[in-house]
């Protein structure tokens, strides 16, 4: 906040009386918690975008409230998972800003290959087989790195031998622009039970130029040009066949790694295709 | 039945541990006290695996159904497994054969569907319950993907047998299913649907493999033969006949 000169303060610590606009972004307790109806009490207006996939604790009784009076999606995907709840509050679908300055790109001349993924660390995130699909892509002297890494994952594959070409990390053990581009590829299986309502980590990757390889059936087709910045795989063969190509033929996986960051550069996190989004979100 | 499967792997050179979910005491076994478990659907295999084999202190287990035979000695079981916990050979994909009526009384093409829509991303393979291979850490998530899956299917209106229910918690958790096709293993085991194995190990030959429906054929000598349409199998004249109906197999890690 500093960073940016935003003014913050404790919400106890707010006037009782205020005019405008409050924004809450994926805050989990922000109902639960009431914060919601004490925003609302103090004669903001409040602008909520949740981010995820499911409702958090008293959503849904805070739109019945009016307490909400608009709703921001990152997604198409999203903003149809919650049609039903939303359908009478004003919305606007208004993505996901990454700073292309924070996630430089770099040429990738990895001595070993490397796979890998960064996401929360939940178990619902990863599917059932994953460090067996990881191996079994056929890729030989190969690397494998995931960031946030725990002891629920831990637990959770706790059946599967993991050797010398797992690196498996805890949360925050490298920045994420570090950890993005030691990456040649970006693959991210995700559980059977998850939908992922946008992938932040999936575009910080393409623009340090790590090519992603991810599942269809979520937003992907939103974020990736599927052969041209990446590859939207629909099954396990898809996975294995793309990434065999990429890693034998080290032209065409530059081509991909420069393509996708150029992409999610000048088209994805375009900063003043961003800002008119938001003005409008928030001004109309 | 089972005394016969272990005797005939005693004489095909396998000195693993047999432990058996039995009503009477089974030679050269492990037995344990088989209880009273509901048959129905082919579930009581999950249900001993979790609340029976569970408790062994082995690494891995392999299930074998008790009217099957050894002619050799199948080598190491685990490298079918390859980095999976689970191996449950695969026969042909169910879009090969969409139409055809399964055990299930579902359609290949409708368990397929049932399969995709309950986070199956992989085509949809047809698989047995009759000889798999686990792990033993594995067991509460195989234990809990195939019961999840058979209440949702049946929640839908399809009660599916253990076969399906296994073979989805096996592709759930295998990567690759290419890779554990039964005909990937021609060595270790197959099931005689026909009635065209040999019977032992002193007729131990490659005989020609035809699945239940002769979408696939193959030569094969594996060690390990599931035989469904023998009547009987030979059983050793000092020991009474035995009803046991399944087999666990220990090895130790």
């Amino acid at each position: 906040m500093d960073q940016f000169n935003i003014p913050y303060c404790l919400l106890k610590d707010l006037p009782q009386k205020l005019e405008g606009l409050a924004l809450a972004i994926c805050e989990e307790h922000f109902f639960s918690s009431r914060t919601a109806w004490e925003v609302k009490q103090r004669g903001l207006k409040l602008v909520w975008s949740n981010e995820m996939m499911w409702e958090f604790a008293d959503e849904k009784a805070a739109v019945k409230e009016g307490i909400i009076d608009k709703v921001l999606f990152v997604s198409e995907f999203q903003a149809r998972a919650f049609e039903r709840l939303y359908n009478s509050v004003p919305a606007e679908i208004v993505g996901n800003y990454i700073s292309p300055a924070a996630f430089s790109f770099i040429d990738r001349r990895h001595k070993t290959f490397t796979v890998g993924r960064l996401s929360r660390s939940d178990t619902v995130k990863f599917p059932e087989d994953f460090p067996v699909f990881y191996e079994e892509l056929g890729l030989s002297d190969v690397k494998f790195r995931v960031m946030a890494w725990d002891d629920k994952l831990r637990k959770k594959y706790r059946w599967h031998k993991f050797g010398d070409e797992w690196d498996l990390l805890p949360q925050n053990k490298e920045s994420a622009l570090k950890f993005l581009q030691s990456l040649d590829l970006f693959i991210y299986p995700l559980g059977h039970t998850f939908k992922e309502s946008w992938g932040r980590s999936v575009v910080e990757g393409m623009l340090t130029g790590c090519i992603p390889l991810v599942p269809a059936g979520h937003q992907f087709h939103n974020s990736i040009i599927h052969g041209e910045t990446g590859f939207i795989c629909n099954d396990f063969e898809e996975y294995r066949g793309f990434s065999q190509r990429l890693y034998r033929d080290f032209r065409y996986r530059n081509q991909i790694s420069r393509q996708a960051s150029e992409y999610a550069r000048n088209s994805l996190c375009n900063e003043d295709l961003h800002r008119e989004v938001w003005l409008r979100a928030l001004t109309t | 039945m089972m005394e016969a499967c272990v005797r005939s792997a005693r004489d095909a050179g396998v000195f693993k541990d047999f432990n058996v979910m039995t009503d009477r005491p089974i030679p050269g076994c492990e037995c344990y006290d088989s209880h009273k478990v509901e048959k129905s659907f082919g579930l009581f295999k999950l249900i001993y695996l979790k609340s029976a084999i569970s408790k062994l202190n082995y690494d891995y287990f392999i299930w074998i159904d008790a009217d099957s035979i050894f002619v050799n000695n199948p080598g190491s079981p685990l490298v079918a497994m390859r980095s999976s916990p689970i191996h449950a050979p695969l026969n042909e994909k169910l879009s090969m054969t969409p139409e055809l009526l399964l055990e299930d009384g579902l359609t290949c093409k409708q368990l397929s569907a049932l399969m995709q829509h309950h986070g199956l991303t992989n085509p949809a393979y047809s698989s047995t319950s009759a000889f798999w291979i686990i792990h033993h850490d594995a067991i509460d998530t195989v234990y809990d993907l195939a019961l999840e899956f058979f209440h949702k299917a049946k929640s839908e209106g399809s009660i599916l047998q253990i076969s399906s229910i296994l073979g989805y918690a096996m592709q759930m958790l295998c990567g690759n299913p290419e890779a554990h096709r039964r005909r990937r293993n021609p060595d270790l085991w197959a099931t005689d649907f026909h009635n065209v194995a040999p019977n032992s190990i002193e007729d131990d030959q490659q005989w020609r493999y035809r699945d239940m429906f002769c979408s696939d054929e193959q030569f094969i000598n594996p060690g390990i033969i599931h035989v469904p349409r023998r009547k009987s199998l030979p059983v050793p004249e000092q020991a009474n006949s035995h009803p046991g109906q399944l087999e666990a197999r220990a090895v130790d890690g």
